[in-house]
Formats: C-alpha cells, structure tokens, sequence
C-alpha cells in the first residue's frame, strides 16, 4: 500500500515523531512509561498517515466516525493521565512532608526545665 | 506515678495569643510549639517560655504540625501526648482532669466533645453547630464511629495510641483520619466534655464552610487514592 502524505499530514507526523523524541529523553530511567509512550506516538502516527485506520476502527466498534473513537480515546487518556499525576504529586508531597518533620525535629529549640509531672497513681496508661 | 506529659500546640499565624496559652501549661508539662511556617512572630512570642519549639520550614498544615509533634514526642519517650489549640478555644483546667480519666478508664484515647454537656453547647455558635452535626454523620459514615462531637481538636491518647496513630493527612482531614485510625488500630476510646470558648479571634481564624467541602474531598482521596 502506497502511502501519500497531504501536507498537514507530513506536518503532524513531524510534530508527533518530535514529541517521541523528547518524550523518550525525558522518561529516563521509566522503560515501561517509554514503551507506553512510543506505542502512542506511533498509533497516533498511523492514525494521521492513513485516516481509514481511525475510520475503519470506529465503525467496527459503532462509534461512527474515526474523529469520534479518536476524542474519546484522548479524553479517556488525559483523565488517565490526571490520576497518574496526581499520585505522583501525593508521594512528592508525602516526600517534602518527611523532609521537614524530619529537619523540624533535628533543629528542636529545647528551652524547657523538666519534662514531666506528677499524677495520681493510677492504672497505667 | 510520674507521667511525662506533652502537650502538642499547632501553631499558624498564632502569635498574638500563643504566649497566653502557652504560659500557663508550661509550668506544669513539656509544651510542644510546632510553628507550621508562620510568618508572624510566633517565635518571639514564646522564645522565653520553657517550652520546645520545632518550626516547619513550609507550611503543610495542622495535620501534619500534630504528626511532628507526636513523633518528637514519641522520640522522648512521652506516655501521654495533649493535641491543644494554640488560639486559646481549649480549657487548660480539662487537661488533668482528662488525664486522670485516661489512667483509671480501659481506653487509649480520650476526644474533647462539646455536645455533652448543655451550657457547652449552647455556646457554639448556631451556624457552627449545624456544620458540626453534619461533620458528625459524615464522620460516622466514614469511620464507623459516631461521637457526640466531630473536629473537636482537643485529645489526651497514651503511649498505645500514640504509636498506633500515623497522620498522612496533613491539613484539616486529619481530624477524621485520626478516627479511622482509631477504628483500624483497635484502640479504644471514649468522649469526655470539654467546654470551647469562641472569641472573634478564634472564630475568624477557624473553618468555614468552604474549609468543610475541602475536608470532605480530602479525607475522600485519603481513604480511597493513597
């Protein structure tokens, strides 16, 4: 199958081969988060390179038209993103929380005299 | 029996009422001032009183203000730890008398509430008090817990609960989260009355309804995304 790309397509590709790139810099160290992001950017790719892909897709599935099945992809995967985010964002913070309680305590100011107080005697507590 | 008493204060932004809080527990216990990043001079305000300050460098909340105290508390091998608002609304005279309770009951924990007593009562602020019942059956439905009192910031808890309780929680959720911990360590507790006075000061430093909507979302994403 031969394969004539329109210019908005060649440019899109390009924009999508560059965000691979990047998105393969960036993700050091994550194979996993690499190989998610690699098999996007190349369906995303197949899908701009030969818009029956998407079409054909949709109309197996019953959603209609291709741009359909690829905006409820998109809005599915940012949602996704959202959550993953967000609970990379809830360790950070759960990171910075023992970071200062731990540097809080290490630079106690004691101006205390004794510490502890007489009570009744009673079962212990 | 001696105990060693530590009594947690949270501060943010307290430093106009602090040092009048402070002065008077700490002659007879070890106060713990945990400055939560204030901007004020918290600092000054109690740089001559016998009492341990720890400062957080950013602020993070009271949840996690209480949780650096417990922890330096539990460092110092403390047998019973007082959560204690730094703006005055708590009655240092409910402190021994709470203690006592926590040595000759079977509980762990003890939680201040103001809906046991009438005269208490009546001096929450109506508004208030319907947030407050509402809290209550959110809490219930969450925790398994139903108290008389729901956000009541006064506790006394032993060693037991002292090593049982871990707050992640670290703004206003922790409230709750210190009942669903409560329920998931076994410990046992019990709710005493304790008397809150409400000044302007405090009432316009407390929560409001829309700090009632965060806390809900927060102990929702506590139980269920953590």
């Amino acid at each position: 199958m031969q394969v004539t790309l329109t210019p908005i397509q060649f440019i899109l590709t390009i924009l999508l081969v560059i965000v691979a790139i990047a998105s393969l810099r960036l993700l050091r160290n994550r194979l996993m988060y690499r190989l998610v992001f690699l098999a996007i950017v190349l369906v995303g790719i197949l899908f701009v390179a030969v818009p029956y892909i998407p079409y054909y897709l949709a109309q197996q599935l019953g959603v209609g038209r291709g741009v359909d099945l690829v905006f409820y992809l998109l809005f599915t995967g940012i949602l996704l993103m959202g959550v993953i985010l967000y609970r990379r964002i809830l360790e950070h913070d759960l990171i910075i929380t023992q970071l200062i309680r731990q540097n809080a305590i290490r630079n106690a100011i004691d101006q205390k005299g004794d510490t502890s107080v007489a009570l009744k005697d009673s079962k212990d507590a | 029996m001696n105990k060693r008493v530590f009594i947690l204060i949270p501060s943010y932004n307290e430093g106009k009422v602090i040092r009048q809080t402070v002065r008077s527990l700490s002659e007879l216990y070890t106060v713990v001032v945990i400055d939560d990043a204030s901007t004020d001079s918290t600092f000054n305000a109690v740089r001559d009183l016998p009492v341990v300050y720890l400062r957080h460098d950013i602020n993070l909340g009271q949840g996690a203000a209480l949780q650096t105290g417990m922890e330096y508390a539990r460092m110092q091998d403390a047998d019973v730890v007082v959560h204690f608002d730094a703006d005055g609304q708590h009655n240092p005279a409910d402190i021994p008398r709470f203690i006592e309770e926590l040595c000759a009951q079977p509980v762990d924990i003890i939680l201040g509430s103001r809906f046991l007593r009438e005269d208490d009562m009546d001096a929450i602020p109506r508004l208030r008090r319907g947030l407050l019942k509402i809290a209550r059956m959110v809490n219930g439905l969450l925790t398994g817990l139903w108290l008389t009192d729901a956000h009541n910031g006064f506790r006394v808890m032993n060693r037991r609960a002292l090593n049982a309780i871990q707050l992640k929680e670290n703004r206003m959720a922790h409230a709750t989260e210190i009942l669903m911990q409560i329920r998931r360590g076994h410990l046992r507790y019990m709710e005493l009355p304790t008397h809150i006075v409400y000044t302007a000061y405090s009432q316009d430093k407390g929560q409001r309804w829309s700090g009632a909507f965060n806390i809900l979302v927060d102990v929702f994403i506590n139980k269920y995304f953590r």
